[in-house]
């Protein structure tokens, strides 16, 4: 069935799809609309959820975590600060090892009201305990990326939460075409959330989240690093599987290259970023420049491999970050310093330059890109970068 | 240590060390787990201080300790306990290696990464099985000591033991694997039937780390000696809340 609706429509007909068990809401722009969506879902007769409005975003989340410790299938989401204030209970759920799937809404991080546009940060916070991350670009990749994530998670060798990013506004609140799959494939492709032993139950007598010190964390965070190690097969497997029940192959399930072969400068973004800078890279090479564009979509567990395998042979990487990291090793984006890292044992390293861009909501359009794309060519032909990282459209 | 017996006495309940000889200083004065978050302020520091002043000056003098004390709060009163402690019975005995209390700590086996449950997560006890590595060691101050003949067999200080220290007999009675008693009082507080579960001082006992007695045991081979002993061991149990309701 094909349908018209936003980025957050598309994730609430996947928990339809998922069956989920249990949500809680608490509203915040821009990851709102899927509560309203869901609450619509359920008051229709189209889901049998509990849907539990919480107090704050604390509670939402530790809802969620207790939820699914006995076994149910949960969803829950925030943005911006929001998304933070539930901080003790997102790291208590990755602790704990419950796959419970997050929308974020990204917003940029400030006092609120503050900024309601997006940014990248309120996400990237959590990238170092223990969430799996992805960003998407469009509500029907929003859909199968939710019914991924739920797959992934629940998988035994991975257990652990997703959280799914979708830029603020560009997506969350901008109407698509998608289509959604009939229940009988999701079936095939989704099999029940099993938490095995782990299940509190009063048939299953266990302790969860015990008091652990210095005799134990060490431990718990292994066995963590191996779940995110194992993440990167189980995500494989279920794009491959995806393709084979669904009929839409996302190729490359960690990174979306777009014209990448031959090219000279490639631009590295995540999220909608995509759609103007896709657009660039099509104006351009109708010019006969050899330009092209890397879609980071997975950035927990981070694609080294295939960062390495598109961009190590290119003469300039271009990372526009909607994100920033204050004080890092040179100054830029998140993303650029990942890269950077991932690079560093790569045979042939790229030249490599940051676009600080499209904070708070700002728009990049496709002139943008090409903008940031000629700086990048500029450097290419002269073999060297003069600013490494650039605050593209800061007014002086 | 802080405590009214003498040290012969307290080398019983000592374990044996084999590492080389020790002096053990007793400071005159009701034992008590000072420092502990429990009780932060009982005067054991002070006390604790004001003999090591005693015994040895070359660490710490008297004058040090008050000047220390005099800088806190309540400066008075902290000064009298350490002085009380300098001034009073501070006795010292060399301990040789493995003189005292026959018992090997064991340090427990913790597992791998491989073999924990995910998460940390913790597989439940069955009834009359325990964690052989959570023994009590020789820490607990008081024990729990049964009066079987009163006991209604309402299962609270089964349930209740933050130790599962509990066995369930066949016949439906509690019975404490005493080695694994931390001692916290808990069965006594929650028992319905007056005096039926006391906290008596461990130092009452000298049956020794490891060789605890079965309390049921003896009370199923004979419960008239049983009963005389409970009696005995009855002015001496600690006074807890429920025996005041
Ligand atoms: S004193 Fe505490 S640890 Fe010992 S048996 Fe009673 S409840 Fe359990
Ligand atoms: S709590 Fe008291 S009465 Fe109840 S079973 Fe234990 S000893 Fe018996």
């Amino acid at each position: 069935m094909e349908v018209v609706g936003t980025g957050t429509d598309a994730v609430a007909y996947a928990l339809m799809l998922a069956d989920i068990d249990v949500t809680s809401a608490y509203p915040i722009r821009p990851y709102g609309g899927v509560m309203q969506t869901v609450a619509r879902l359920i008051a229709d007769g189209y889901l049998k959820a509990e849907y539990i409005v919480a107090a704050h975003e604390h509670d939402q989340f530790e809802i969620v975590k207790h939820a699914s410790a006995v076994g149910a299938r949960t969803f829950v989401g925030s943005s911006g600060v929001g998304w933070l204030l539930a901080i003790e209970a997102i790291v208590a759920i990755s602790t704990d090892r419950y796959p419970v799937v997050a929308l974020i809404g990204n917003r940029a991080l400030d006092d609120p009201p503050g900024a309601y546009g997006v940014e990248h940060n309120d996400a990237l916070m959590v990238r170092d305990v223990g969430w799996l991350l992805v960003w998407v670009d469009t509500a029907q990749e929003a859909l199968d990326t939710t019914l991924i994530a739920y797959r992934v998670a629940e998988d035994p060798r991975v257990m652990l939460p997703v959280g799914i990013s979708m830029d603020g506004a560009f997506l969350t609140h901008s109407e698509h075409v998608f289509k959604i799959p009939p229940k009988s494939k999701v079936q095939k492709f989704l099999p029940p959330y099993d938490l095995g032993n782990r299940k509190l139950h009063p048939s299953n007598v266990i302790s969860v989240a015990p008091q652990v010190n210095e005799d134990w964390v060490t431990e718990i965070r292994k066995q963590m690093d191996e779940a995110m190690k194992n993440a990167r097969k189980v995500i494989e497997e279920a794009y491959r599987d995806f393709a084979k029940i669904f009929g839409r192959d996302y190729g490359n399930p960690f990174v979306e290259p777009y014209m990448v072969e031959d090219a000279d400068v490639v631009m590295v973004g995540m999220g909608t970023v995509s759609k103007p800078i896709k657009e660039a890279v099509r104006r351009l090479r109708a010019k006969g420049e050899r330009v092209g564009f890397l879609r980071i979509r997975w950035f927990r567990p981070f694609p080294t491999d295939d960062i390495i395998r598109y961009l190590s042979g290119v003469k300039v990487v271009a990372v526009v970050d909607r994100d920033y990291s204050f004080g890092s090793p040179f100054d830029g984006g998140a993303v650029f310093t990942e890269i950077r890292s991932a690079l560093y044992e790569a045979e042939h390293r790229p030249l490599m330059m940051n676009f600080i861009g499209g904070l708070g909501g700002r728009e990049i359009t496709y002139n943008d890109a090409i903008n940031m794309f000629n700086m990048a060519l500029d450097a290419a032909r002269k073999g060297r970068v003069e600013q490494r990282v650039i605050w593209y459209g800061v007014r002086e | 240590m802080v405590s009214k017996r003498n040290p012969d006495e307290l080398l019983k309940f000592i374990p044996a060390r084999d590492s080389p000889p020790y002096t053990l200083v007793v400071v005159y004065g009701e034992r008590s787990i000072g420092d502990f978050w429990t009780f932060p302020d009982d005067g054991t520091v002070e006390r604790v201080l004001g003999a090591i002043a005693k015994v040895m000056p070359s660490i710490l003098t008297l004058d040090d300790v008050k000047r220390y004390l005099e800088s806190l709060d309540k400066p008075s009163e902290r000064v009298n306990r350490a002085l009380e402690a300098y001034q009073s019975l501070v006795k010292l005995r060399e301990v040789r290696p493995g003189e005292g209390l026959p018992y090997k700590y064991e340090p427990p086996h913790l597992p791998g990464w491989k073999d924990m449950m995910i998460g940390g997560a913790i597989p439940g006890l069955k009834p009359n099985q325990r964690n052989p590595y959570f023994t009590g060691g020789t820490a607990k101050h008081y024990r729990p000591v049964i009066n079987f003949d009163k006991c209604i067999k309402c299962s609270l200080c089964w349930e209740y033991c933050p130790d599962s220290v509990f066995d369930v007999t066949p016949d439906g009675y509690f019975n404490p694997a005493l080695a694994y008693c931390k001692g916290c009082g808990v069965c006594a507080e929650v028992c319905p039937v007056p005096d039926t579960i006391i906290m008596v001082d461990e130092m009452e006992f000298e049956d020794g780390y490891g060789k605890f007695i079965d309390e049921y045991r003896a009370w199923k081979e004979n419960r008239e000696a049983y009963r005389k002993w409970f009696e005995s061991l009855l002015p001496k149990a600690q006074v807890i809340s429920v025996r005041k309701r």
